[in-house]
């Protein structure tokens, strides 16, 4: 479970304003809200990439608030999807295990076992400047998951992916969340993405979460004209 | 019309560049090459070249590179006249910047008699000539490496924190080799920088004599005859070994 609690942080001019925010263990919360929001901070401070200017961010009851990156259980998938260029695919995935300390067959075991889950397993050999964008996805998210995070952080993992490989992409999130009971925190601003994976949607606008609950509640009776514009 | 407006300067400035080169090799007379080759105070001068000016880089490379490192990824105040001050050796006069060492570590200077008693002198020795070299060339290095590391996404650096790394390892295993194409063309500008120094070495260290120091007393005092061979000599090496550098780095790339 991630339970953040009156997170504020800064960056640059803009300021992410006092956000509580809970999400089940195994639940798959979708944040949406328009580019600017603040999303991306969002996730950056639960990842421990940007320090929380105050407030308390917990995983699973232990506070990580002030862990490093490497110390706080997290996956992370952005958008660009970061895989290193001068790696192989397979080294890409076996990074994180090596990195944690698992010796060079035990962490080729797991990448090809990660890999297997995602289908991706013919792509080892593969550099990712060869790869396509659907293909560059599933490796970064097979990499997030090869290190058996508690939790995993989604930033717009669809938004440079063509529109018919999305859904394909969406079945494959929804399908790992659930076979591994794997709690995610997924920002967008794509209200597909709302619609097709979210238990909950939270709605951000101007560094604040202006709404929280079940789709359905919150598409049914949005808080403003903003959120109903945004979900419609 | 369009391409011939962009290949006329273009052919012209290559001609400008090539033709003295190849017209010093060409015009050069073997028997004077032969005698050059044979006299023991040019091969010095040319092997003390070489080698004070790939010291002073292999100190520009381990100090270098973690301030290019700092520059590219850290905000901190004053940083743009920090940055301006390691660019400053560049717009320097060299002989200024020879004055200025020579004022900072000669033997009557604060530091130059600390250093002194340590043994250490810079003027007028190998480690006052690579002192020098490294004051004009080391701005290069740090210069073509921060670019180098700027163009290495911090983000990058922060999904291998997120699957474990260490700032150390994440530093060793992602940012450093995605760099090393622009450190490693930072190390061969500051060595090529150092190799063709003149005004600073002169200042400090006229002696032991580096192969510009030569040239420049040869061409003074027995004329154009006697400097040619040494300029000759002092080009074959540099050229050579920045074929064989960029032949290693070439090979590396291909195997990325």
């Amino acid at each position: 479970m991630v339970r953040i609690e009156g997170v504020r942080a800064k960056a640059g001019d803009f300021v992410l304003g006092g956000i509580d925010l809970e999400v089940d263990e195994g639940e798959y919360f979708v944040m949406v809200g328009p580019t600017g929001a603040g999303k991306t901070v969002l996730l950056e401070v639960v990842a421990g990439l940007r320090r929380a200017d105050s407030g308390r961010i917990y995983l699973n009851g232990r506070e990580i608030t002030f862990l490093p990156p490497e110390e706080r259980g997290v996956g992370l998938v952005t958008q660009h999807q970061d895989l290193f260029p001068h790696m192989t695919v397979l080294k890409n995935i076996m990074y994180g295990p090596r990195a944690k300390g698992m010796g060079e067959g035990e962490a080729r075991r797991r990448a090809y076992e990660m890999m297997e889950l995602l289908g991706i397993r013919e792509l080892s050999e593969r550099k990712p400047d060869t790869l396509s964008g659907g293909e560059r996805q599933r490796v970064a998210l097979c990499r997030a998951l090869a290190v058996g995070p508690q939790a995993l952080l989604l930033d717009e993992p669809l938004s440079s992916v063509d529109p018919p490989l999305r859904r394909s992409l969406r079945e494959e999130l929804g399908r790992i969340n659930r076979e591994l009971n794997l709690t995610v925190l997924h920002v967008t601003h794509d209200r597909e993405d709302v619609f097709s994976l979210a238990d909950r949607v939270g709605v951000m606008m101007d560094g604040k979460l202006v709404q929280c609950g079940r789709v359905e509640e919150v598409v049914m009776h949005p808080a403003s004209p903003e959120v109903r514009e945004l979900l419609r | 019309m369009w391409h011939l407006v962009l290949l006329v300067p273009a052919a012209l400035l290559i001609l400008f560049l090539c033709v003295p080169i190849v017209g010093m090799f060409a015009s050069s007379e073997p028997s004077a090459l032969r005698e050059a080759l044979g006299d023991p105070e040019v091969l010095g001068s040319v092997g003390l070249t070489l080698y004070a000016s790939g010291i002073s880089t292999l100190i520009g490379l381990v100090a270098g590179v973690p301030l290019a490192y700092i520059l590219s990824r850290k905000d901190f105040p004053l940083k743009g006249l920090l940055e301006g001050a390691i660019r400053l050796p560049i717009v320097v006069p060299h002989l200024a910047a020879g004055v200025a060492l020579l004022v900072t570590f000669g033997r009557n200077s604060f530091l130059g008699r600390i250093l002194g008693g340590l043994g250490l002198n810079f003027v007028s020795s190998v480690p006052g000539t690579v002192l020098a070299m490294l004051f004009v060339s080391a701005p290069f290095l740090v210069a073509s490496a921060k670019e180098a590391f700027d163009r290495v996404p911090p983000r990058m650096e922060g999904v291998a924190r997120t699957l474990g790394a260490s700032p150390w390892r994440a530093f060793w295993t992602v940012s450093l080799p995605l760099a090393w194409r622009g450190i490693l063309s930072g190390c061969l500008m500051m060595w090529a920088r150092g190799i063709s120094e003149f005004g600073a070495v002169v200042v400090l260290a006229y002696h032991p004599m580096v192969a510009s120091t030569l040239l420049f007393e040869r061409l003074e005092a027995y004329g154009l005859r006697y400097a040619q061979p040494v300029a000759v000599l002092l080009m074959a090496a540099c050229l050579g070994t920045f074929v064989g550098v960029q032949m290693v780095a070439g090979r590396r790339h291909g195997e990325d």
